[in-house]
């Protein structure tokens, strides 16, 4: 892929990530991560356990590889509602009229919302479902995509090719699918890697603060919750390892999306 | 005129990598300028004038290579092999380029005021924005724009073709570049408004031995402000001197053809001066 | 009846900037285009040119006058009608590069005109007619299959008009077609239009810099002067005798194609300080 060979950052972070799934999904992992009981409990990281292991004696290696299984699969659907909804929804907000307008007003309000506590709310009220989650995370990515597509869409339609098109006749949905869509689509990508990167992150604080993906089910968040406790006294492991693992999923999807942006904004001059 | 060279390009080549194979839309081209000149590019359409420019100022995209044994800017700098940085240092400051696509190189979100000001602000010239505003407007009279503070404070949209093209031309020269690349700059603009902007490039050229390069599809541009001429053919440059010489009396079949095809109304419009 | 009617339009683009004055693009032009006429409408840059050529075909809404098409309001028509309308109308854009979509390649832009009016063609009817037109206006067949970005600019400007072309309107628009085109393919699309206007009787709104090719297209020449027409005649009569000053400046500036009868151009010398502050 063209995106590929000119983005060293992008190239690593995809292998990562696509290394991190393959892995949750078919590797055998040395151990059982949802065992409590058998190891010793709260061990270094050694030669036997690589990540060291928890409070409850469960390999942390094993639970972060496994984690990410439940952790990435939120992410995505989460990101692909947001996707069909968001470029849904903010095409048909992309008119010039009053109505789009008080729209945009209406979506500045709620993104001043404090998303998160929203999301916190939802899942806890659902009873801690996790397609709650994945609502959660559409409805705080829902309208940065209708934004995107919206002030996209309205500076295409000032460009000359649409104003050729419409002298040609076009319908109003040849123009959409023809000459809008495939031009917005560089930005949409991009947005779309961005958006795991935040679904990742709103995941993780959600089983942080307790509600979502619960235990003993592994998640990075409710990993870094439950080695929270052991920091101050030394067992630094069993949760920064998973903090790290989340901090290098977002600088994966960043390097993907700057890649992405790159690409599609040379190719458009 | 002098005999000091500005620019010595050498066995330029460009190859472009397409989803058909690899095509080479230029080979072979040598090309000096020199102090206090202008050079006229002509050739049929698609025969690699622009690529000959583009290859020469490294603005080519990702897919495209560009080989020479040297693109010397004398005193300068090998554009063959300076990086990225050092061509965008160059650019803008030491090279002027206008686009045969004026509106390719305006930028559509910022007020045409704002990209002179942005010019100022990529080569640490230290204008601050009220020095920028009467340079850009200075810049706009003198290529013949009437409402300069209208277009100062509008965006590229706003302007009709002749406009766009009168300010990238401003653009380009803000900085007073020592050389200029100008890609069919005057398409959009009728006879005396072309009269106007090529009178006052070329008096620059001429009183403070700057040099110009002129693409061009106007045969009588080049007769009347070009002293040497180029001529392309698919790909590479088939004759080149003097432009007397080239357009009195060619020496190569496609020169002679191209200008054997300028219409001959010539005297009947003359008639009616 | 004429084919095309325009009456005293006026449009007027308001400025951001509050305080400065709006822009008077239009200021009450009329005009008629007879079926299988050209109108050349020449006229200073920024004169309304283009501006007029998008009301024409109602692709900016007028603030005041009409514009009737075959007999027709085009100011009247719903959304639907207009666009069935457009099947005998085309436009070549002054931006060749800017009219194209950069996401298509040439063959799909081509052929857009037909694949919108005329649904029951075949796709296999459709290529041909697209490569023949292509081959018509100087094109490779393999340009077909191109994006406008991998063309030169005179080739981008020749998939403007095969688009335009390939659906045989009634009536063109065509904004400095011929602009970023050598002579001799100049030659080969006039003389295209041409023939085209012989076949199927089309009528052309002409706009153009180039004395040469307004001299040898047009039966009549409109000169616009600040959004107005100021002056009508037919071709002849306007190169015989120009009556605005604008025209008879405009004949007189043509350059020669001869080094030896060079113009001394010194006349501009004196402003050159002006107009270099980088050197001070
Ligand atoms: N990215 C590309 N991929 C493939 N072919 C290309 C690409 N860019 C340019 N070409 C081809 O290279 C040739 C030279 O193009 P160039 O733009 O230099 O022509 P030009 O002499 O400037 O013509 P014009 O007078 O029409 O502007 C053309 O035939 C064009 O089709
Ligand atoms: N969308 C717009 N918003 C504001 N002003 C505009 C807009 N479009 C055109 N104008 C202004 O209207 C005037 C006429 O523009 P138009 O493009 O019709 O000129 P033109 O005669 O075609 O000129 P040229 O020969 O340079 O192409 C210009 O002053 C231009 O700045
Ligand atoms: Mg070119
Ligand atoms: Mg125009």
């Amino acid at each position: 892929m063209k995106v590929m060979r000119q983005h060293t950052g992008a190239t690593v972070g995809v292998s990562f990530i696509v290394l991190l799934l393959l892995a949750s999904l078919f590797a055998p992992l040395p151990y059982d991560p949802k065992a409590t009981e058998g190891g010793a409990s709260l061990q270094a990281p050694s030669g036997a356990h690589w990540f060291g292991t928890d409070g409850a004696g469960a390999d942390v290696f094993s639970r972060v590889i496994d984690a990410a299984r439940i952790d990435l699969s939120l992410a995505l659907a989460g990101t692909v509602l947001s996707l069909v909804l968001g470029v849904v929804l903010g095409l048909a907000a992309s008119t010039k009229g009053k109505g789009s307008e008080r729209l945009v007003r209406g979506l500045d309000a709620f993104q001043a919302f404090p998303l998160l506590i929203l999301a916190l709310a939802l899942v806890t009220l659902s009873g801690n479902k996790l397609y709650m989650v994945v609502v959660a995370i559409a409805l705080i990515n829902i309208p940065r995509y209708m934004r995107l597509l919206r002030s996209e869409v309205l500076s295409l339609r000032e460009s000359r090719f649409v104003e050729a098109a419409m002298a040609m006749g076009a319908s109003p949905r040849r123009i959409t699918f023809r000459h809008l869509l495939p031009n917005v689509w560089g930005v949409v990508l991009v947005q779309t890697s961005l958006t795991i990167a935040n679904a990742i992150v709103v995941i993780a604080a959600l089983s942080f603060l307790g509600v979502g993906v619960s235990a003993p089910t592994p998640s990075w968040g409710g990993m870094i919750r439950a080695g929270a406790g052991n920091m101050s006294s030394g067992e630094w492991w069993i949760a920064s390892f998973p903090g790290l693992i989340v901090l290098l999923c977002v600088l994966a999807f960043n390097q993907l999306a700057d890649a992405i942006g790159d690409t599609t904004a040379r190719s458009h001059r | 005129m002098s005999d000091e060279l500005v620019l010595d390009v050498r066995n330029l080549a460009v190859t472009i990598d397409t989803p058909d194979g690899v095509v080479n839309p230029v080979r072979g081209i040598d090309l000096q300028v020199h102090r206090g000149e202008i050079v006229g590019i002509m050739g049929e359409s698609g025969c690699g004038k622009s690529t000959t420019v583009k290859g020469i100022l490294r603005l080519l995209g990702p897919n495209s290579h560009v080989t020479a044994d040297t693109i010397n800017l004398v005193g300068k700098a090998d554009l063959a092999h300076a990086s990225k940085k050092v061509m965008e240092s160059i650019r803008g400051r030491h090279i002027g380029f206008v686009a045969q696509n004026p509106f390719g190189s305006l930028n559509p979100i910022y007020s045409i005021e704002r990209q002179f000001y942005e010019v100022q602000k990529a080569h640490k010239t230290g204008a601050k924005k009220a020095e920028s505003r009467e340079i850009a407007l200075s810049m706009l009279k003198g290529v013949g724009i009437v409402a300069p503070e209208r277009v100062l404070s509008g965006y590229a949209h706003q302007l009709s073709g002749g406009m766009a093209q009168r300010v990238v031309i401003a653009l380009a020269t803000t900085l007073g570049p020592e050389l200029l690349f100008a890609d069919e700059p005057t398409t959009g603009l009728d006879a005396t408004v072309q009269a106007q902007i090529l009178d006052l490039i070329s008096g620059l050229v001429r009183t403070e031995n700057r040099s110009m390069v002129l693409v061009t599809h106007d045969l009588g541009v080049i007769a009347q402000y070009c002293q040497r001429a180029v001529v392309m053919y698919q790909g590479e440059i088939v004759e080149s001197g003097d432009v007397m010489q080239v357009m009195v009396n060619p020496q190569h079949e496609y020169t002679k053809k191209l200008i054997g095809s300028v219409p001959k109304a010539e005297g009947r419009l003359n008639v009616a001066r | 009846m004429s084919l095309v009617e325009v009456d005293s339009a006026v449009k007027t683009f308001a400025s951001r900037v509050r305080g400065r004055d709006p822009v008077r693009a239009l200021r009450g032009i009329s005009l008629h285009i007879e079926e299988g006429e050209t109108l050349a409408v020449i006229g200073e840059s920024g004169s309304g040119k283009s501006t007029l050529g998008r009301a024409v075909l109602r692709l900016l809404d007028l603030d005041e006058g009409s514009v009737r098409f075959d007999g027709t309001d085009l100011g009247g028509l719903s959304p639907h009608a207009m666009r069935a309308m457009r099947a005998d109308m085309q436009i070549v854009f002054q931006e060749p590069y800017e009219s194209l979509n950069p996401r298509l390649t040439v063959g799909g832009i081509v052929s857009e005109p037909l694949e919108i009016h005329q649904p029951r063609l075949k796709t296999k009817e459709i290529r041909r007619q697209v490569l023949a037109t292509l081959d018509r206006v100087g094109l490779p067949g393999d340009a077909a299959r191109r994006l406008p970005g991998e063309l030169s600019g005179g080739q981008q400007q020749r998939v403007g008009i095969a688009r335009a072309i390939i659906s045989r309107p009634r009536f063109m628009v065509l904004d400095e077609p011929t602009s970023s085109l050598d002579l001799s393919i100049r030659a080969q699309i006039l003389a295209l239009l041409a023939e085209l206007q012989e076949d199927y009787k089309m009528a052309y709104l002409f706009v153009s810099h180039d004395m040469h090719t307004v001299e040898s297209v047009s039966d009549r020449i409109a000169v616009m002067y600040l959004g107005e027409i100021v002056e009508t005649a037919p071709t002849s009569q306007l190169f015989a005798s120009p009556d605005h000053p604008y025209t008879q400046t405009l004949l007189s500036a043509r350059l020669s194609a001869d080094p030896r009868e060079r113009h001394a151009y010194q006349s501009y010398a004196g402003d050159l300080s002006v107009t270099s502050p980088a050197s001070a």
